[in-house]
């Protein structure tokens, strides 16, 4: 599967993903990301699709960072579309949503940063990074215990300790990588506007 | 085969099977991998959960079967999708191990060249230093220090040409020095035989001319001095023609012949020929062909049994004859059990006038004369061994191929 690494340097200025109401700055995901054909079939392959962003922030020579991972998984069964947030503070919560419309609408809403200071100087930098891995360290580990299993498997002569066995265990532990799918950048400068 | 020789066809041959497996790798296993995660198998998958799903709906009463058997599906579903997202890399790593231990091996191959060239180098070094000590005639020979291989065997048939090198030149310095020996002894033999001659003519003159007249008790006493002299005459006479003998002794006349063939005859001919010795030759001897004159042989082992015979004195013994082949040479082994060689004549042994016997017994040359024949047959007379329980002495004769 292609790795469509992208980097994108997008200013906020007029974009609705940046907002700015009283001096306060708040942030959500552009996201010309759920209109990749790449993505769009991974969500509905019934693999968990992460999405990881980190927000970096610098104003005033202080830095602040950000982040939260966002597992979305499609539930065959129940055909709806589960969403797991864990946020760097330890805190997360899970979400459903029923279709692909109303999970893009929420990653249109979700607000991902908020500055409550108030801007006053023009040095405020802000960087957004989004990975998308196309399934979970679950799903990995998940995989690789089904290989160990198929080539030990009883009745087959194979035994995992067998010098053959673990060459191939190991070149397949090597080879199941959680590569990423996507990857943005995008980065907000402060200017005139702001 | 050298096993330096079986490791290179052995990391040769893994290289074409790495090199095979590659390509095999390259043109096999990708389309295999691309059968192996066709799409139709997912979709399968999806569509046998989609009918549990169907049938849970049909019999909600077993509703947690069909979600069980849902959720295994599912979940060989995503392993299988984990797989096929990871295609690329698995068939990469594949390769990546083929071709890590093509290099590997490559590079095992081209380390284990260049320490086989340093050690060919040393080797070789080695070698030009025996040949040096080979050309000089140094009194040691050095060594080449491989402990097994070719450079061993080379080792070991250069040490070879330097034993036999020096063998060569002891013969030839014993041949010279009994060619001496021989010459002097022509020459000694030449000038009493005149005077020899002279002295018996004198002897029959002054019995013509004076002692027919003499009385009785002067003609008595006459004849007694006249003996006492002839005798002394005679055995001058003995040893000039000895020295003669030794002077004289003609080079052999090659002809190939079976040499155990020549000994059997000897020992059946020469049985009885010494009361004191029983003359027992090995059984079962193969064909020895060898060159040789048998007059020259039969001399030489006529004065080997006459000593035995001489030093066995009054009492019964056994001489043998036996035969091996060593190298390029046939080696006759006559052993006797004799009381052995007096320690203090062994090292000077084969020289002409060496003698265990008292004066006038013998003049010493019976051994001298053999190792000359010997050494004239390009073989050589050695003392083997000699101790209170025997005296054994080795004839060595070339090979026919060689001679």
């Amino acid at each position: 599967m292609a790795l469509t690494p992208l980097l994108w340097l997008l200013c906020f200025q007029g974009d609705s993903a940046a907002h700015l109401e009283r001096g306060t700055l708040s942030l959500r995901l552009p996201c010309p990301f759920m209109q990749e054909q790449v993505l769009l079939e991974n969500l509905k392959s019934g693999l968990t699709t992460t999405f990881e962003y980190r927000v970096t922030v610098q104003q005033g020579g202080k830095a602040r960072m950000t982040g939260a991972i966002l597992e979305v998984r499609y539930e065959l069964w129940d055909e709806v579309f589960l969403l797991r947030r864990l946020k760097l503070d330890g805190t997360g919560d899970e979400l459903q949503f029923k279709d692909i419309a109303a999970l893009t609408a929420w990653f249109h809403q979700v607000q991902i940063f908020q500055l409550s200071d108030p801007i006053t100087a023009n040095d405020l930098l802000v960087e957004v990074q989004l990975r998308i891995i196309p399934f979970s360290e679950k799903e990995q580990a998940e995989t690789l215990k089904w290989v160990n299993q198929g080539v030990g498997a009883p009745g087959t002569r194979n035994n995992v300790s067998q010098p053959g066995n673990r060459v191939f265990t190991m070149i397949m532990g090597n080879s199941i990588r959680r590569e990423t799918l996507l990857e943005y950048q995008w980065r907000l400068l402060s200017g005139a506007s702001l | 085969m050298n096993w330096r020789w079986l490791l290179y066809w052995l990391l040769g041959g893994s290289c074409a099977v790495l090199l095979f497996l590659f390509v095999l790798q390259r043109t096999v296993t990708r389309p295999a991998m691309n059968f192996l995660f066709q799409s139709e198998i997912p979709e399968s998958l999806a569509r046998s959960m989609e009918d549990q799903k169907q049938l849970a709906r049909l019999d909600p009463e077993n509703s947690a079967l069909y979600r069980q058997r849902f959720e295994e599906l599912d979940l060989l579903r995503r392993n299988y999708q984990v797989l096929q997202i990871n295609q690329t890399h698995l068939a990469r790593n594949f390769e990546t191990i083929l071709v890590g231990g093509l290099i590997a091996i490559l590079l095992l191959a081209a380390v284990l060249t260049f320490m086989e060239s340093r050690r060919t180098h040393r080797f070789l070094l080695g070698l030009r230093e025996q040949m040096a000590a080979l050309a000089e005639n140094r009194p040691e020979f050095p060594s080449l220090g491989a402990k097994r291989g070719l450079f061993r065997r080379i080792d070991e048939l250069a040490r070879e040409q330097w034993s036999n090198h020096k063998k060569v030149q002891k013969k030839v310095r014993d041949l010279e020095h009994l060619n001496g020996w021989q010459e002097s002894a022509r020459r000694h033999a030449h000038e009493i035989r005149t005077p020899l001659t002279a002295a018996f003519l004198e002897m029959e003159s002054m019995q013509d001319r004076f002692a027919r007249d003499l009385p009785p008790p002067l003609e008595e006493a006459w004849q007694e001095h006249r003996q006492h002299v002839i005798t002394q005459l005679n055995r001058l006479k003995e040893f000039t023609n000895a020295f003669a003998a030794f002077g004289k002794l003609t080079q052999p006349t090659l002809k190939p012949q079976n040499l155990n063939a020549f000994l059997k005859q000897f020992a059946q001919l020469y049985h009885s020929a010494w009361s004191n010795l029983n003359l027992v030759l090995a059984p079962d001897l193969p064909d020895a062909l060898c060159a040789f004159d048998s007059e020259h042989i039969r001399q030489v082992l006529v004065n080997l049994c006459q000593n035995a015979s001489q030093a066995m004195g009054d009492r019964q013994g056994t001489i043998s004859l036996s035969t091996r082949k060593e190298g390029l040479f046939w080696i006759c082994r006559v052993a006797d059990d004799g009381p052995g060689i007096p320690q203090a004549v062994l090292s000077r042994l084969f020289e002409p006038y060496v003698t265990t016997r008292s004066i006038g017994q013998g003049m010493g040359l019976g051994l001298a004369i053999a190792q000359k024949i010997m050494l004239d047959h390009g073989g050589d007379l050695i003392l083997a061994s000699s101790s209170a329980a025997g005296t054994c002495f080795e004839l060595f004769f070339p090979c026919e191929e060689q001679s």
